[in-house]
Parts: C-alpha cells; sequence; structure tokens
C-alpha cells in the first residue's frame, strides 16, 4: 500500500517533487551521526600524524609474515590482534604481542590526532570505522579480518 | 598350558575411566613359588601392549612389566606384608600421553602433548587407604598448549623430587622440589627460557585448605623470592599470601616480568639496572602490606622521555595505616631538562600518596614542590601539587632542550598543576624572566605527556623584551628596542606548534630605537623580495644602521601554515603589510609581501641560517 501511494504522490506532482524528497533524504543522512565522517579530511597532515604514519610503515616489515601466516588478523573497530598464538613460533609470541600492542597504540593516537586535525575530536570512531574499513579493503588475499559480527574471515 | 583371560567393563581411577580392560596370557607357568606369564597381552583403550606378569606368592609381591614400544617399559611392583602394602613403579622413557588420561582435565587448562619420563614413583598404604608416596622423575620433551596458543611450552626439561605422608584426620604433608633446567614457555604475556629455575614447596592440604607452609622460587638471572600462603579448597580462593625477595637483578625483572605486565605504559619501553626487593602480604580479601626496597636503580625510557639514575628507595605501604617511606635520586632527566640530587619523605595512605616537600635541582636552579598528593580513582592517578620555580637559566635551559638559546631566567611561583584523566592542568599564571622581559604563561594543559602524541595548549604574553639580546642570541643582526609578544591559543603537538595566533609589537615607552643593515636584509627577505623601494636599497650600503619608530609582525598558524601579517597595510600596495616603520632620517619601511609562509620550512631555513651564521630567508 505504501509503495502504491508514494508511487502515485509523486507522479501527481510532476518529475521535479522526486528530485526534491531525493535531496532532502540526502540531506538528512548528511546530518545522521556516522555520516558526518564523509566530509572529514582522513588525509590531514600534522607532525604528529606524520610521525604515526613512519612509525607504523617500520614496523608493517615486521608484521607482515604474522598477517600472511593469519596469526594476525584486523579487528572490526580498527585495531590488530593476535588472533591465532599457535601460528607463531613459542619463543617469537612474545615479541608479537609487543608488535600488536604498540602497533594499537599508534592506531588509536592516528584516529584521535586525525579527528583533532579536523578539528572535531567527537569524530574519532566514525573515523576509527572508516579506516577499519579502509585497512581491510587493503588487505592483501590471504590476510585474515574481523566481521561485524565478531566472527573471522580469511580475505 | 594354563590360560589367563582377565576382563574388566569398567576401571575407574580419580575422575579416568577405562572401559573393556582385557588382560590374556596364553602360557601362565604356575610353579610352587610364583605364577608367571612372560608373553600376556593388555588391551586398553583399543591398544595391544605386551605385558609380563610374575607373582611370587611367599613374598606376596606381583611384578607387572608392560614395554609399550621399543625401549619404552613401565615397572610396577606390589608387595603386600601385614602392616600395609607397598608398590613402586620405574619408568624407563615412558611417554607422558599415556598418563594424559590420569591428570585433571579442565577445558581452560593446557593440554599435555608430549613428554618423556624416567624415574620411580612409590605408593605405599594400608589395605584401600594410600599413607604415603614419593616421586622422582626426570621429564624431558614436554610440550603443552591451549587451543589458543597462548599458555604452552616446548622441549621443556625438568627434575621433579617430591614426597607426601598421610597424617591424621586425612591431611596430607608434602614436598616438593622442581627444577627447570630447559626449553620455552610462553604464559600471555611472559616468556621464560629454562637454565636454571628452581622451585621448592613444602606444606600441608586436607580437604578444606591447601597451605604452602615454606616456598622458594630461584628465577635464573633474577632471584629468590620466599614465599607462603593458604588456598580455600575446593574453590581454590586464595585466602592469605607472603612474598618476599632481597636482591633482585632488576635488569632482568624488568625485562622478563614487568614491561609485559605494563605493556601500554612508558614503562614497556624503560631499561632498568640495579636491585630490589619486597615483601607483600595478602590477606582474605585484599592485600595487607607491601614494602619496596631499590637499590642503585637506573631507570632509563629508550624514548628518551626520562631517566633516573642512582635511585634508592625505602616505600613501606599498608592497606590500613599511614607509613613514611624514602627515596633518593643521584640524577635524572624528564624531556631532556636534566634533574639533579634529590631526597625527600613519601607518606603513603592506603591508596593515597604525598611528599609535603621536596627541592629539585634543575641545571643552576631549583624546582620546589610542595604539597604532592597522589591518589589512585577507579582505573587512573589523579594528583596536584604546587611550588616554586627559582632561578634557572634560560641559556642553560634551552641548550639542554636543543632548541634556539635563550637569554635570562626562568623563576617564580608555579600555581597548583592538577592531573586527571591522563590531562595535566594549571590554575593560575606562570611568570618568569626571559630576554631582559617578562613572561606570563596561562591556561596550560598537557594532555597524555607520555603517550605517542602529548598535547600542550596554553596561553603566553612576553613584555619589554630586549631585542638587542634576542637578536644577538640568534646572529640575526642587530635590533635595539623592546617588544611585547601575545601568543594565544598556542598548541604543541608531540612538542611542536601546529596552532597559535601570535603578534609582535614594539613596547610602549622611550628606548632606543635601532636597526642594523643585516638584519634589516634579513627582515626584507623575510618579507618578500620587493619589500623595500629601490631608494631605500641604495641607501642600505652607506648606513651600519638605521633608527625605526615601530616593529610589527603577526602569525597565524593553522597547520603548517602561518598567515603572516605587519603592522599595517601597506599604503602603496594592498597586498602588502608593513614589518618595520621608519623614523627620521635615513628612515627605512619595509613592507611584507609574503601572506602564506610553510612553518617548518621557515624554522628549518632560520636554523640552518643561525647555525651557519648567514640567515637569509627565502
Amino acid at each position: 500500500m505504501i509503495r502504491l501511494f508514494t508511487h502515485r504522490y509523486l507522479i501527481e506532482r510532476g518529475t521535479l517533487m522526486p528530485i526534491v524528497i531525493w535531496r532532502l533524504m540526502l540531506l538528512v543522512l548528511l546530518c545522521l551521526p556516522g555520516i558526518g565522517q564523509a566530509v572529514a579530511d582522513l588525509e590531514a597532515n600534522t607532525p604528529a600524524i606524520t610521525r604515526l604514519k613512519q612509525s607504523m610503515q617500520q614496523r608493517h616489515s615486521q608484521l607482515e609474515s604474522y598477517y600472511n601466516s593469519g596469526a594476525v588478523g584486523l579487528t572490526r573497530d580498527g585495531l590488530i590482534m593476535l588472533r591465532d598464538a599457535n601460528a607463531v613460533p613459542l619463543a617469537a609470541r612474545q615479541t608479537v604481542n609487543q608488535l600488536v600492542t604498540a602497533e594499537n597504540q599508534d592506531r588509536n593516537a592516528l584516529y584521535r590526532e586525525i579527528a583533532r586535525a579536523n578539528s572535531h575530536p567527537e569524530w574519532e570512531s566514525n573515523i576509527r570505522a572508516t579506516f577499519s574499513q579502509r585497512w581491510i579493503s587493503l588487505a592483501k588475499p590471504g590476510w585474515w579480518y574481523q566481521q561485524a559480527d565478531g566472527s573471522w574471515r580469511r580475505k | 598350558m594354563p590360560h589367563l583371560e582377565i576382563n574388566l567393563d569398567e576401571l575407574l581411577i580419580g575422575e579416568s575411566v577405562w572401559r573393556n580392560l582385557r588382560f590374556s596370557c596364553e602360557r601362565l607357568n604356575i610353579g610352587r613359588q610364583s605364577i608367571d606369564c612372560d608373553a600376556g597381552q593388555l588391551q586398553l583403550a583399543g591398544k595391544h601392549l605386551p605385558v609380563s606378569l610374575q607373582l611370587f606368592l611367599r613374598q606376596k609381591k606381583i611384578v607387572l612389566t608392560i614395554e609399550p614400544a621399543r625401549r619404552e617399559k613401565w615397572h610396577l611392583a606390589v608387595a603386600w606384608r601385614p602392616e600395609g602394602w607397598q608398590s613402586s613403579l620405574r619408568i624407563v622413557n615412558g611417554q607422558g600421553r599415556r598418563l594424559a588420561g590420569l591428570l585433571p582435565q579442565y577445558a581452560a587448562w593446557p593440554q599435555l602433548r608430549q613428554a618423556r619420563i624416567n624415574g620411580t614413583i612409590g605408593l605405599s598404604g594400608r589395605e584401600t587407604l594410600l599413607t604415603e608416596w614419593a616421586a622422582k622423575l626426570a621429564i624431558t620433551e614436554l610440550s603443552f598448549s591451549d587451543a589458543e596458543g597462548l599458555r604452552a611450552g616446548e622441549d621443556v626439561h625438568l627434575q621433579l623430587e617430591a614426597d607426601a605422608q598421610r597424617k591424621q584426620q586425612g591431611s596430607w604433608q608434602w614436598r616438593g622440589q622442581l627444577a627447570w633446567l630447559a626449553g620455552g614457555v610462553f604464559w600471555q604475556p611472559f616468556y621464560f627460557t629454562g637454565g636454571g629455575h628452581r622451585l621448592a614447596v613444602s606444606g600441608t592440604s586436607n580437604g578444606q585448605s591447601l597451605r604452602i607452609e615454606r616456598g622458594e622460587l630461584a628465577l635464573s638471572g633474577i632471584g629468590q623470592v620466599a614465599f607462603s600462603g593458604e588456598v580455600e579448597r575446593p574453590a581454590l580462593a586464595l585466602r592469605q599470601a607472603r612474598l618476599r625477595a632481597e636482591n633482585l637483578e632488576m635488569a632482568a625483572l624488568f625485562k622478563s616480568i614487568i614491561q609485559p605486565l605494563a605493556a601500554e605504559t612508558a614503562w614497556a619501553e624503560t631499561e632498568a639496572s640495579g636491585r630490589a626487593g619486597f615483601s607483600w602480604h595478602y590477606q582474605d580479601t585484599g592485600q595487607q602490606s607491601l614494602l619496596l626496597d631499590l637499590q642503585d636503580v637506573t631507570l632509563i625510557d629508550t624514548r628518551e622521555r626520562f631517566s633516573f639514575e642512582g635511585l634508592v628507595a625505602n616505600i613501606p605501604w599498608q592497606s590500613n595505616g599511614r607509613s613514611t617511606g624514602t627515596i633518593r635520586l643521584e640524577h635524572g632527566q624528564i624531556l631532556r631538562i636534566p634533574l639533579g640530587s634529590v631526597h625527600f619523605s613519601l607518606e603513603t595512605e592506603g591508596m593515597h600518596f604525598s611528599v609535603p616537600y621536596v627541592e629539585l635541582p634543575v641545571l643552576d636552579g631549583k624546582v620546589v614542590v610542595e604539597n604532592f598528593n597522589a591518589s589512585r580513582q577507579a582505573t587512573d592517578w589523579q594528583w596536584q601539587f604546587n611550588g616554586r620555580l627559582f632561578p634557572v637559566s634560560m641559556e642553560k635551559l634551552t641548550e639542554a632542550l636543543q632548541i634556539q638559546p635563550m637569554f635570562g631566567t626562568l623563576s617564580g611561583i608555579i600555581p597548583k598543576m592538577n592531573y586527571a584523566a591522563s590531562v595535566m592542568t594549571m590554575e593560575g599564571v606562570l611568570v618568569f624572566n626571559l630576554f631582559d622581559g617578562v613572561v606570563v604563561a596561562r591556561n596550560l594543559v598537557l594532555t597524555e605527556p607520555l603517550s605517542r602524541t602529548p598535547h600542550l595548549t596554553m596561553d603566553m604574553a612576553m613584555h619589554h623584551i630586549d631585542l638587542d639580546l634576542l637578536t644577538r642570541a640568534y646572529s640575526f643582526g642587530r635590533i635595539q628596542g623592546r617588544v611585547d609578544v601575545e601568543v594565544s591559543d598556542l598548541e604543541l603537538v608531540n612538542w611542536e606548534p601546529v596552532r597559535f595566533d601570535a603578534s609582535l609589537a614594539s613596547s610602549p615607552g622611550r628606548y632606543k630605537r635601532r636597526i642594523s643593515q643585516a638584519a634589516i636584509q634579513n627582515l626584507t627577505a623575510l618579507g618578500g623580495a620587493s619589500a623595500m623601494p629601490a631608494i631605500q636599497r641604495r641607501l642600505l650600503s652607506f648606513f651600519e644602521q638605521f633608527r625605526y619608530a615601530e616593529i610589527g609582525w603577526r602569525c597565524r598558524l593553522r597547520g603548517s601554515v602561518c598567515q603572516m601579517g605587519g603592522i599595517e597595510p601597506a599604503s602603496s600596495n594592498e597586498r602588502g603589510y608593513v614589518l618595520v616603520k621608519g623614523s627620521g632620517v635615513p628612515a627605512i619601511t619595509i613592507t611584507g609581501y609574503n601572506r602564506q609562509v610553510d612553518w617548518p620550512e621557515l624554522i628549518k631555513r632560520l636554523e640552518h641560517a643561525i647555525k651557519s651564521g648567514s640567515p637569509i630567508i627565502h
């Protein structure tokens, strides 16, 4: 019933009306929490952001083999996690733990700094969510990532 | 030839159940002294194991030998006497997995995967009652793990000696010694390798509790920890415990135990040396007391944020009650600012810590900290103090901070400083002297000072700064005069500015106002290529210095871009702004045209120019 009514409503008022309604809907969507990040500058650059990115790049070479083996995976909240310690030699497990902790400290700081650089510290969680998707889309085939329901999936 | 066959539908030992056990012997030798079976077979858990059996009738002794694999032997002898029975199990190259079923099975516990066992286990008792046991075992190739691999050991080599005797009313007295000789164990977040770690414990147990009367853990490279305690059974709740250690090696203690526990704090990146001791008491539901003793301890942050050397401390603490400790430090540094020798008392009362007064030498001056109070709130620490700053040379301070040299002294009252939820705030104003002027800092907020990205925000006002001292310090070319500087909304991230609104203007009043030829050239470069009319440029070569009426400069920094301005818009060009307004004869006016400047690049060039002694700013 609703669909029929909507269809008739739009037709009766000509072709201009659907466009106006569409734009209004878009405006409402943009005002919803979480959509605001669409206007955030994720490439914002400050000395702190540059330093964090450099630190993460340097660490990546140490972590890459653990992403490849599935020992370390990308979590749904934009961090990383030692998800399968059995895939790491016993003597290296503590080192991997330390790498994961350091990486997560950098990632948390990065999201916070990008939000601050945008003059909107309250955007941090949305920026984190966006980055989470970005890390997963950039992940190589074979890497593991956490899905929205918390389960793990191999890319 | 007689034939023997024994079938057991179900055998229950402890919580383990074996079903369908079958022992058969095709050739049974029955003699007057003994009954022998040399080639029997035991069917257990679907496996057929070769077994030999001897029953000595006069001695009332039975000997059972199982050889499940080549070179593997389980030899059990049981003898009965009127006063009781005795048995001994001798194991040669025994596979540990055969015992796995006898061990307690909890889903959360690591599971035994492999072990090789050599040694003996002796048991004795009366009728169905076990009264005494002793074991001496060498366990090699031990590996175990939980499902996640977060508590696992590989190729571990242990030596175990233990014995126990049943006492009155069903209680046991026991003792044991365990030596960990080789192999690695990861028990998140710790990782230890064997090589001399030893554990010795003795105590008693009954149905209600397990009491460790004397325990000693010797960790190779760290030291010895003595302990005792009592655990309630069957809930395994800790009722009381005492730990005591002296002369622990801080280097190994920090690396092996403290750093993994403090992974998300600055301690995770700290190297330590020296010696430490402690004494800890736990009773019923909480910690009762702790005594911490540090001897000649050095703590160095690998990221150079702090270091403390020659630290000697004796800090007693009680959950209910007041204690006073002492702390002595030979020297150290915080954020590159050197600290001298310091000695002070620390008062503790529950989770409240206070330092009434401490004098902290800083370079050629000192900081007096008064009324320092810290307390633990939920998950975070809060502290506050107030103090005074006695003259510290700015020259020495800037040298220590490895920034551009400044002259003057830093002194004044430190108003109330508060720290809570990782944010340090200053109430009131901080006043200090710089280049013969006065600097007032206010609204200071420092967020997460030891994090990856510390944030500092504040407002600053500088009054009557002597330009002569300033320009001589920077080899900028000489300028005589006085200026006032306002820096509002200053924000430093990781100690680098990312935001401020700064304005510099000649101070009101009568004083000598002169600017040298070199300073004009540098200011001209700062202002842009055509900052000075051609006629004025010609004048430069004739005079060493010039009079001026006013100097002014403004910078609005956002990110890395500085939006610049001067005293007023230039009348000749609407894009320009006046940096120096001339006065008298010859009069020189400098106009700026660079409205936007890359701040890091500007600083880099200034630093390079000052070092080379010929500052040219493009």
